[in-house]
């Protein structure tokens, strides 16, 4: 474990290996959250795309990523509809 | 052209063609070449922002390879019709703009020859009516004939007879009308030349030379149109007023700016970032052109920078990627590149990073620096999509093969000057922004942190700027944080513990020289740099103490300066780098994205 920011908006945990391979889990703005694996490469290589489907549209170009406007009763905060509506 | 292709000569030209030259048919034809010239940008715009991208998503097959390379060239020709006819509009204008000039001059000799009653000839020469006494018998003076001379200073009239008083105004009438015709004939013949150069090569490759060419062009149209445009940019005035220039000039005005001046468009601070990053791609193949016909050392290393930052602007951005604007570029110097990541005038967030010692337009330069800006930008954004992130190489920073001794004595001259390039830059941004109060941050790395310390020394503090970040520094010329003038709580600290460059303000000299010997020239410098000839902390405090007072932020240690059997200073270089240290690069982002209050402190030292 290298870090931890256990601020209440944006908490964020930081750990790595001593060869090199680490872990981050960082909450963004409006609750997005982000995980990163990063290992230790020493040449640059290509890393292939994701292959899984994306639930919003995604294609070049597109600056800002839509936010998620998919309700989960156990995720999302506030009354039904909130999240949807924020799309 | 005016009178055919012999009015090289001057004496071809007659006052009397002068006057009937039709100066609006030459607008006409100008703007007949700008609306070409608009065409083939658009058309550039089309193919490289719709066609190309969207190919790879529509088709398959080695069709897709073969297409996209037909498409990249025709970009490029129109590219090239864009730049070339955008020439030929503003030479064009500029020499109607000579032209009527010289007519004025002209009509106001032809009218006070009429109201005085002279004659005008067709060779320029003017009659004048008898009129005065003669000094002996008193009768009026026979009238006579002037013949005008170009350059009257070079003719003294002759003092022993008395003149009639005619005779001085016809010569004068003559003088400007002959000088009228020459000074039109020698535009004539100077326009003739650049616009016999505006061609371009055979076939539909447009090959570097080209580009050279038309570098060429560009700097033989600049020095020609001088009066007509360039005496215009206000090079002196605000940011602020920059602005409300640009947004006064009509769409022409502004097109002819950028096809003949983009080098100076494009890095005037208070311009918007569209228009800039727009004068400063045309500027960017200007520039390769021009550099690809030099062998020298520095050319190639500059060439091989300029190259990498086209690779990466034709790039299009991935899904959720933050688009380029080139702000800046420039061969002065070391180099100048201003590259930002997101837009700078629409995003609420702006930060400037400023890189420091050994930093030069080079490869390492557009690879490494402009992938901290970017990573920055990136994870900036995951706190707050409205962010820009700008790498900012707006000055010469110190280099180490200047030898240590010029680099001591160059110490903070490089600092301060880039400290005041940087706060033009800053305002410019302020300026240029669509919010009223856009949050922005000043980041300086190693000697960057110097500069951005210089910066803040200036005047009020750094225009606009609200939090400032100091990572690997080795001092910035000031003592507590509160002098930088933003509030001490606004002042992030980044500094890995083997980072050799943060302990240089401490006080172990001894410790220093062995750290320096240890690592070499570059610490040898780095410790001559601070101490030059023992004369104690030039750069001040160390901003990690806690004298210092600002809010220090997590980094990783790094790899320690003597193991692994080499000497090692990579714990100065990976601050910003979300691999090998991403509790710092994030504190940073935080900052970057206005939550500096939610970034994680670490004690002082």
């Amino acid at each position: 474990m290298t870090a931890i920011n256990n601020d209440a908006e944006f908490p964020a945990i930081y750990a790595r290996t001593r060869d090199g391979f680490g872990v981050r889990l960082r909450i963004g703005g409006k609750g997005q959250a982000f995980f990163q694996v990063d290992t230790p490469c020493v040449r640059e290589s290509e890393v292939a795309d994701s292959t899984s489907r994306a639930t919003a549209p995604l294609y070049d170009g597109v600056e800002f990523i839509p936010r998620p406007n998919i309700h989960s009763d156990f995720w999302s905060a506030g009354a039904p509809g909130v999240a949807a509506s924020r799309s | 052209m005016v009178s055919g292709g012999s009015a090289a000569a001057g004496s071809a030209l007659t006052w009397a063609a002068l006057r009937e030259v039709k100066c609006a048919e030459l607008e006409d034809a100008a703007d007949g070449w700008g609306r070409v010239s608009n065409r083939a940008d658009a058309a550039r715009d089309r193919i490289e922002g719709q066609l190309l991208p969207g190919m790879h998503d529509t088709q398959k097959g080695e069709a897709v390879g073969a297409a996209v390379g037909r498409l990249r060239r025709l970009g490029a020709n129109f590219q090239y019709i864009y730049t070339e006819c955008g020439l030929l509009r503003t030479t064009l204008n500029s020499l109607a703009h000579e032209i009527k000039a010289q007519q004025r001059v002209l009509q106001g000799a032809l009218d006070d020859a009429a109201a005085l009653r002279f004659t005008v000839h067709a060779d320029g020469s003017v009659t004048y009516p008898a009129a005065g006494e003669g000094l002996v018998d008193g009768k009026s003076l026979a009238g006579g004939t002037a013949s005008g001379v170009p350059n009257p200073g070079m003719v003294t009239p002759s003092g022993l007879v008395a003149p009639n008083p005619n005779a001085g105004k016809a010569q004068d009438i003559a003088d400007r009308v002959a000088q009228a015709v020459r000074t039109a004939a020698d535009a004539d013949w100077r326009y003739a030349r650049i616009l016999r150069a505006l061609k371009a090569q055979e076939g539909l490759g447009v090959p570097a030379a080209t580009w050279k060419d038309a570098a060429a062009d560009a700097a033989a149209v600049r020095q020609a149109a001088g009066s007509y445009l360039r005496n215009a940019i206000p090079h002196d005035a605000s940011p602020a007023e920059r602005k409300a220039w640009w947004a006064g000039l009509t769409d022409e005005q502004r097109e002819e700016y950028l096809a003949v001046y983009p080098d100076r468009i494009g890095n005037l601070d208070g311009i918007p970032a569209l228009v800039r990053d727009a004068a400063n791609r045309d500027n960017l193949q200007l520039l390769m052109g021009k550099l690809e016909g030099r062998d020298d050392g520095d050319s190639a290393t500059k060439l091989a920078a300029l190259r990498e930052i086209d690779r990466q602007l034709r790039v299009v951005p991935g899904a959720g990627e933050p688009p380029m604007y080139l702000l800046g570029i420039g061969d002065q110097g070391n180099g100048r590149a201003i590259v930002s990541y997101g837009n700078p005038d629409t995003a609420r967030n702006v930060a400037a990073y400023v890189p420091g010692l050994n930093t030069s337009l080079d490869e390492e330069f557009a690879k490494g620096d402009l992938k901290r800006a970017r990573d920055t930008a990136m994870a900036a954004r995951e706190i707050d999509e409205s962010t820009a992130a700008i790498a900012w190489l707006g000055y010469d920073a110190p280099q180490s093969p200047d030898g240590m001794s010029s680099l001591a004595v160059a110490g903070t001259e490089r600092a301060e000057n880039g400290g005041q390039a940087f706060r033009g830059f800053m305002s410019g941004l302020a300026a240029s922004n669509d919010h009223g109060d856009p949050h922005m941050t000043a980041i300086g790395h190693s000697y960057g942190s110097r500069t951005v310390g210089a910066a803040t020394q200036q005047g009020d503090g750094i225009p606009g700027v609200d939090d400032i970040v100091l990572v690997g520094s080795p001092g910035i010329g000031v003592d507590r944080a509160e002098d930088l003038k933003v509030g001490r709580d606004h002042v992030f600290v980044g500094a890995a513990e083997n980072d050799v460059v943060t302990h240089l303000p401490s006080k172990e000299r001894g410790l220093l020289e062995a750290a320096g010997r240890a690592l070499g020239p570059a610490g040898a410098l780095a410790v001559d740099m601070v101490h030059p000839r023992g004369e104690g902390l030039w750069f001040g405090e160390d901003p990690a103490s806690e004298e210092f007072g600002a809010r220090r932020f997590a980094a990783d240690p790094g790899p320690p300066v003597v193991g692994l059997g080499r000497v090692s200073i990579d714990a100065h270089s990976q601050y910003f780098d979300p691999k090998l240290d991403s509790a710092s690069a994030d504190s940073i982002a935080m900052v970057v994205a206005g939550a500096g209050h939610r970034v994680k402190q670490e004690s002082a030292r």
